[in-house]
């Protein structure tokens, strides 16, 4: 693998998407909005959220500070429940998320999101989402920086933040429920599959479903009722595949369910898995144990490569030493992984494993030690 | 809740004087099963009726409401029940005690230990929170539910007001981490720090994490963080 040339950051994208060998570990942070702290003229996370153009633009100036192989447009997990109906908390220098959920009275809450339209793509918040998206993909593409991949929230994600997660998990166990919930589904998985058809339309490369709650030590079973399953999870993921681009998903349960994910057949077409890493609980996804747990997947052709699990909290201590150290760590352990499961190092991306604090207090700059550490370490 | 019975303790007290009234130990199995079957209604009815037989508040709670959240907190930590259930069963134990605990004496709440729990600003996932309140109470802790979003002014006015003994702070997301060191620093700014065990709790945070915020620990979950807080707090 030494003999690799050297490569762009974009070219290791492709590399990894299609299992090929790549001259070093590849790097795609989850840097979520922090691109607005290295703007010409810096701007609000609130500004970002409101406008499209600045929302690509702190994209594509995160792609050229630190070099992102992959870039993920992860602005905030209240979108969806916003264009539903739901009253949002936004503040200026960090992530909006949902304040007041649609108030569920019954299964008639559940039934008039099933039965009323589903939300237009090109106006509301998703506006915002969807054409920033399509404009800092473009920009990324064009420019030659990376592989942009827009970010939309998976179907039970949307109605979770909508009417409220404890809500809806405690409504799963209502057999009164269940048929309604499942139309509600419907609908919120048909508004994702035009989100992705805007994306499509507009020259998205890539997509990445965040499916926050799909976890088994959240849901037990109720997983694959409500999600897990071809009439939503594989409804989107085809959207997504069946146009041509290539499909990530995300998620940062503290233990995903990985095989499922990654094997069963909605989700046969995932090029990426981005996970979260949790230090001190127990079961928690490690690299090494993604890369173990899944190379049979490799094995048999189908390209997967893992995304994450450096601590995110390294970059809110702003000591350039200790987070190059830590990366060292991390890069030395996935290599090791790596090789030992037979596979390129195009198959694990070194990610925080859940995105890099966006409040002033983080120190984004501080990602430049973890790419400092990937070069000198990560050269396969 | 472990309160003190103010009356019928150790007595079966005599509930009705036809044979259809249920006696005392079957409104409080109705109780326990009611919130391990994830029943509300049958909470609230069985709470009802422990009322209407004259079943001492105390002992309905204790070996009926929280018997049975304290199965299902098993259950739980065995990965036999999943967060949907846990949330459901709390819905019960909190229908049964919104009856029964305004019945109770004050005078048998004066030697409960109290703990206030909060989601901190700018975070609005409180499930952990949940449970850990509906743990914390089935351990005998009164809770003062703060919410979801809280500033560090209004957590620091209910510790200081309330003589609080444990303070839970949680979060799911790693951007309003930064939120528990400032309610940290504003309890050490009011002068009540040391009055309290302060605890933390959420997937992004860690015992490193809770020792640079001077919280005095981290659990990974809402059942061993009430087993901590129970042993040392």
């Amino acid at each position: 693998m030494a003999s690799v040339k050297k490569m762009t950051p974009r070219e290791r994208a492709f590399a990894s998407l299609a299992g090929e060998p790549v001259d070093q570990i590849p790097f795609s942070p989850l840097t979520c909005g922090n691109g607005r702290k290295v703007m010409t003229n810096p701007v609000t996370y609130r500004q970002i959220c409101e406008d499209p153009h600045l929302f690509a633009e702190q994209m594509t100036a995160a792609s050229r500070a630190w070099h992102h192989s992959l870039n993920v447009g992860l602005l905030d997990l209240s979108i969806a429940s916003a264009d539903y109906g739901a009253e949002l908390l936004m503040v200026e220098e960090n992530t909006p998320a949902t304040k007041t959920h649609v108030p569920v009275t019954g299964p008639e809450t559940y039934d008039k999101i099933g039965e009323g339209p589903v939300p237009d793509v090109h106006k509301g918040r998703t506006k915002v989402l969807v054409e920033g998206s399509i404009e800092y993909c473009n920009n990324m593409k064009n420019q030659d920086l990376s592989v942009g991949v827009a970010f939309v929230e998976g179907s039970l994600l949307s109605l979770s933040q909508t009417v409220g997660m404890e809500q809806l998990c405690m409504d799963m166990l209502d057999d009164g429920m269940e048929n309604s919930i499942l139309k509600a589904l419907d609908n919120t998985t048909q508004y994702t599959v035009n989100e992705v058809d805007a994306f499509a339309a507009g020259g998205v490369e890539a997509v990445c479903v965040d499916d926050l709650l799909a976890s088994e030590d959240i849901m037990g079973d109720q997983f694959y009722k409500f999600c897990g399953n071809m009439r939503f999870a594989g409804k989107i993921n085809n959207a997504v595949t069946d146009q041509g681009m290539a499909l990530a998903i995300h998620n940062c349960s503290c233990m995903p369910m990985v095989e499922h994910q990654t094997q069963d057949e909605p989700y046969r077409n995932v090029s990426v898995y981005s996970h979260a890493w949790y230090p001190g609980t127990d079961g928690t996804l490690s690299a090494p144990d993604f890369i173990e747990r899944t190379k049979c997947r490799n094995g048999a052709g189908k390209p997967l490569t893992g995304f994450g699990c450096l601590d995110p909290q390294l970059l809110s201590q702003a000591d350039p030493q200790v987070v190059f150290g830590a990366a060292k760590d991390f890069v030395t352990s996935v290599k090791t992984s790596l090789c030992k499961a037979g596979l390129s190092g195009a198959m694990y991306h070194v990610s925080p494993g859940c995105e890099v604090p966006p409040g002033l207090a983080s120190h984004p700059e501080l990602l430049s030690e973890v790419q400092r550490a990937i070069d000198t370490y990560g050269t396969m | 809740m472990k309160l003190r019975c103010s009356q019928n303790r150790g007595e079966t007290p005599r509930l009705a004087e036809g044979n259809k009234m249920a006696t005392k130990e079957e409104i409080v199995e109705k109780l326990a099963l009611a919130v391990e079957n994830y029943k509300l209604k049958d909470a609230v009815a069985a709470a009802n009726e422990a009322v209407e037989a004259g079943v001492d508040p105390v002992y309905a709670i204790n070996e009926g409401l929280v018997k049975g959240m304290n199965i299902v907190g098993e259950k739980f930590a065995e990965h036999k029940v999943f967060l949907p259930h846990v949330l459901t069963a709390s819905k019960a134990l909190y229908g049964g005690l919104d009856i029964l605990l305004p019945l109770i004496p004050k005078a048998a709440e004066g030697d409960v230990k109290t703990a206030v729990a909060a989601v901190v600003q700018g975070d609005v996932h409180d499930i952990g929170k949940n449970i850990l309140k509906t743990l914390l109470t089935a351990g005998g802790y009164l809770v003062t539910d703060l919410g979801k979003d809280v500033p560090p002014e209004t957590i620091v006015e209910a510790v200081k007001t309330g003589n609080t003994q444990v303070l839970c702070m949680s979060t799911l997301m790693t951007p309003t981490m930064e939120e528990m060191a400032n309610t940290i620093g504003l309890l050490k700014d009011s002068g009540c720090r040391g009055n309290c065990t302060v605890t933390i709790g959420g997937p992004p945070t860690s015992p490193s994490f809770a020792e640079s915020i001077g919280a005095d620990h981290r659990d990974k979950n809402a059942q061993d963080a009430v087993a901590w807080i129970k042993a040392n707090a």
